[in-house]
């Protein structure tokens, strides 16, 4: 001993690292055993787990206090936060469904493109629908108006952020709902504007000039419009909406109200629209022009780069959602005000005649999505649990807190969230750039575009190439997705009448509201079969005409 | 040539070519210190200048959010590294000194293993690891990544076992040294470089692990440290001084190990750099 002590007081590293283990063991068994104990006060208490990505401390303490106030209601319930980083969320949610240890709710939709494709297969395979609860009053409502209304009818858009049309059932429960606007710097823009924010295109570039002429004055960086990748894409939104409207009539083949990316593709590819028209030429020179107003290589900074750049008053204006009111105000040394995106008026002489009006935000759904599991060990008590956040006061008090819109019919959001009510009217959009296959080329064409590395000529020119290059592979990678997405719809369908016809008992016939139930998915199934084939003869029919006028 | 390296303008140039470089490498910790005592206000508005008051409570705040979690790393990474090790020598040894039947299969496997990426595992890893029980289990995590780990060490060490003169070996087994006799007072001895360049190296890579433990573990108070530094972030706002107190403690324990072990990497390394 006394030997290996000598030998240990020549390694000062190693003894220190024996002893910092020897710690962290000691450390790591004492976690260890409580956790195996269960946390302080848990005992013999039903435990549910709740996973989501919003890691903001004025977030996660809004949604303590509700989690309080059900503990109060409800003292043999415990709920717990589990809180996952929006980096590793779906890898991490991936990984727990598959591995059947999930927790009882988890907050759906986030995860990239193909990760959104993805969700609707979870949906049937991992989360429970909730079409038997949602024509039943919402318990947490007694005592207020919506007492006898439905679940689904107490929210403003009837649910539809919890419904996913593929499967036709309801399975997530929203909580709050996200609109954008532009934010400003009110001091600033009073000083080199006035009180009265440009309630026109034209007032807002003159606006941004004043405000570039006001930094070279004080002789330094002043950036009229804070942006970045992601904050842009809103922005050019708005316009594209406000400048393409018109052809929603011309584009919509099948009339079902909406364009979808296949016809508005079939459309540019065929050249029945062409990105050399004014309206659309307009839509994107003006997206240029206000361009100039960004900082420079906007495109390629992320979102905390703009937030930075605004916060620090080095940008008078960001265009940016709801979910970002409460984190701008509180770091924020300077007063913030909201406007609206301003639009062209009719008498621009550049813009004025292609411009319909406002992008509408009548078809905005419920967002902070949450899902019950299948593998749930108390599904009754999530299902509790979200019917309490969604209740009309406690929705509201949750909302207020979070600093976020409310979801349901009579909450009251905070005065200073007013200017972020959704906007009935107006346009919805009507074309789509980024056809089936060319998504990619388009997503690094525009920002060559916008910073004028290529003129509208040569990024129509290569736009082009790519649709005659890549459309027809994007067409059959939509067309076997569809098929994936049909099959599994109709299986799901066919499971669903079993699970009927089981609940009756064996032998039974199929009781008429289940059966009434299985008929509205399988005409609905129909209805999107007949949807899409009629997308895919638009394609069809309109690559034929193309080819045919080439010669 | 000599005269001109002595001059007092070139010492200068060396000089300044060196207080540059350390600037430059210290630059990170200069900013981290300097953010960790602001609040997200004066962060905002004056990033690289220290500003007054100072907020000590961001260092209070972020060691009880990575106290724990930085004993649970120690844990992590010191329990994988030497299981890692003490599979990795002896496997090294078997692989380097005989040759065994359908070794080179095994060989083979356990090369394919390696060009394996980690995440395309993700799944199948995480359900063996439920079927095992060892989900929410520092322990089992330890494990899972010292199976991970010891591939590269065996494809490393093997070859070094390989190059050791026969002679070594033999004289051993003529003195009655054991399989393991020889592993402990040949192998170990003779490779101790190269064994710690890689302790480190596997120390450092269990440390930072990011998506296994963020999968694997789900009590907060069992997180290790990488993972648990993610909690400081939000979605939408940052706490920007908190977070870089808490990247600041969780750099020292690395410090203190790379200050003490910095020769012994070097070592390791380097050897089998120069031949003879």
């Amino acid at each position: 001993m006394r030997h290996l002590w000598t030998r240990l007081r020549r390694y000062p590293a190693l003894l220190l690292l024996i002893t910092v283990y020897v710690v962290s063991c000691l450390v790591v068994g004492v976690n260890a055993l409580r956790a195996r104990g269960g946390a302080p006060g848990s005992e013999g208490k039903k435990v549910l787990r709740f996973a989501h990505w919003q890691l903001e401390p004025g977030i996660r303490s809004a949604l303590d206090r509700l989690i309080a106030n059900y503990h109060e209601l409800h003292p043999d319930v415990e709920v717990r936060q589990i809180l996952i980083p929006e980096e590793g969320y779906f890898r991490w949610v991936n990984t727990q469904l598959i591995g059947r240890t999930a927790p009882d709710m988890i907050e759906c939709g986030l995860g990239g493109t193909v990760a959104w494709a993805l969700w609707p297969k979870f949906y049937a395979r991992y989360f429970m629908p909730l079409d038997r609860y949602v024509d039943e009053p919402n318990p947490y409502n007694k005592g207020t108006p919506l007492e006898e209304a439905p679940w689904r009818k107490t929210y403003f858009d009837e649910m539809e952020g919890g419904y996913d049309d593929s499967l036709q059932s309801y399975y997530r429960v929203p909580l709050s709902a996200f609109t954008v606007r532009l934010y400003y710097n009110k001091p600033l823009i009073e000083e080199v504007w006035g009180e009265q924010f440009p309630q026109t295109y034209e007032a807002f570039i003159e606006l941004c000039e004043a405000l570039e002429e006001h930094g070279r004055q004080q002789g330094r960086r002043l950036v009229p419009i804070s942006g970045s990748g992601y904050n842009f894409r809103q922005f050019f939104d708005a316009f594209q909406t406000a400048l393409t409207a018109d052809y929603l009539r011309q584009l919509d083949r099948d009339y079902d109200g909406s364009v979808s990316r296949i016809e508005s593709g079939a459309a540019i590819y065929a050249g029945t629209v062409s990105m050399t028209e004014p309206a659309i030429r307009a839509n994107f020179e003006l997206v240029r022009e206000l361009s100039e107003y960004f900082p420079q290589g906007y495109m390629s900074l992320d979102r905390d780069e703009a937030v930075f750049l605004f916060l620090q008053g080095h940008a008078a204006m960001i265009s940016t959602g709801s979910w970002d009111f409460q984190s701008l105000h509180v770091q924020s040394e300077f007063e913030i005000a909201v406007a609206d995106i301003p639009l062209p008026s009719r008498d621009n002489p550049r813009y004025g005649r292609y411009v319909a009006g406002p992008r509408t935000e009548a078809g905005l759904e419920g967002g902070f999505p949450m899902a019950i599991t299948k593998t749930s060990a108390h599904p009754d008590e999530a299902l509790d649990f979200l019917q309490y956040a969604s209740s009309l006061k406690k929705n509201e008090e949750l909302n207020r807190n979070m600093f976020w819109l409310p979801v349901i019919k009579g909450a009251r959001p905070r005065d200073e969230l007013k200017p972020f009510a959704p906007r009935i009217e107006g346009y919805s959009p009507a074309i789509n750039y980024e056809g089936p296959g060319v998504e990619l080329t388009y997503g690094q064409l525009t920002p060559e575009f916008l910073s004028g590395k290529l003129s509208y000529e040569q990024f129509v020119e290569r736009l082009m190439d790519a649709y005659r290059r890549e459309s027809a592979g994007g067409v059959y990678e939509y067309v076997k997705n569809n098929q994936q997405t049909l099959t599994q719809q109709m299986r799901f369908a066919a499971l669903r009448r079993a699970d009927m016809t089981g609940a009756a008992g064996a032998g039974a016939s199929v009781t008429g509201s289940s059966e009434t139930q299985y008929k509205r998915i399988m005409e609905a199934y129909v209805g999107q079969v007949g949807s899409y084939n009629n997308e895919i003869r638009t394609w069809v029919e309109l690559a034929r005409s193309s080819k045919a006028d080439r010669g | 040539m000599s005269r001109v390296s002595e001059g007092p303008i070139a010492r200068l140039l060396k000089h300044g070519y060196l207080w540059l470089m350390l600037a430059l490498v210290y630059l990170p910790f200069y900013v981290m210190l300097i953010i960790s005592f602001k609040d997200n206000k004066q962060f905002y508005n004056h990033p690289w200048v220290p500003t007054f008051p100072l907020h000590w409570e961001n260092w209070a705040e972020a060691w009880d959010t990575v106290g724990v979690f930085i004993a649970n790393s120690v844990f992590l990474a010191v329990t994988a590294t030497l299981v890692t090790l003490l599979v990795a020598v002896p496997a090294a040894y078997v692989f380097g000194r005989y040759r065994v039947p359908f070794g080179g299969i095994f060989w083979a496997g356990l090369i394919i293993l390696m060009l394996m990426p980690g995440v395309a595992n993700l799944i199948p890893l995480f359900n063996l690891m439920r079927r095992l029980s060892l989900l929410n289990s520092l322990m089992g995590l330890a494990v899972v990544t010292a199976a991970g780990g010891q591939v590269f060490c065996l494809f490393v060490l093997r070859n070094f076992v390989e190059d050791m003169p026969k002679e070594f070996f033999e004289c051993a087994r003529i003195d009655g040294a054991s399989h393991l006799q020889q592993v402990i007072h040949v192998v170990i001895p003779q490779c101790g470089g190269i064994i710690s360049a890689l302790a480190i190296m596997n120390f450092v890579g269990a440390w930072n692990s990011f998506i296994l433990p963020l999968i694997v573990i789900r009590d907060p108070e069992k997180l290790p440290l990488a993972v648990g530094l993610f909690r400081l972030q939000g979605a939408y706002v940052k706490q920007w001084g908190p977070l870089m107190a808490a990247y600041f403690i969780s750099a020292i324990p690395l410090v203190i190990l790379f200050a003490f072990t910095m020769r012994l990497f070097i070592r390791g390394i380097s050897e089998g750099a120069i031949k003879g």
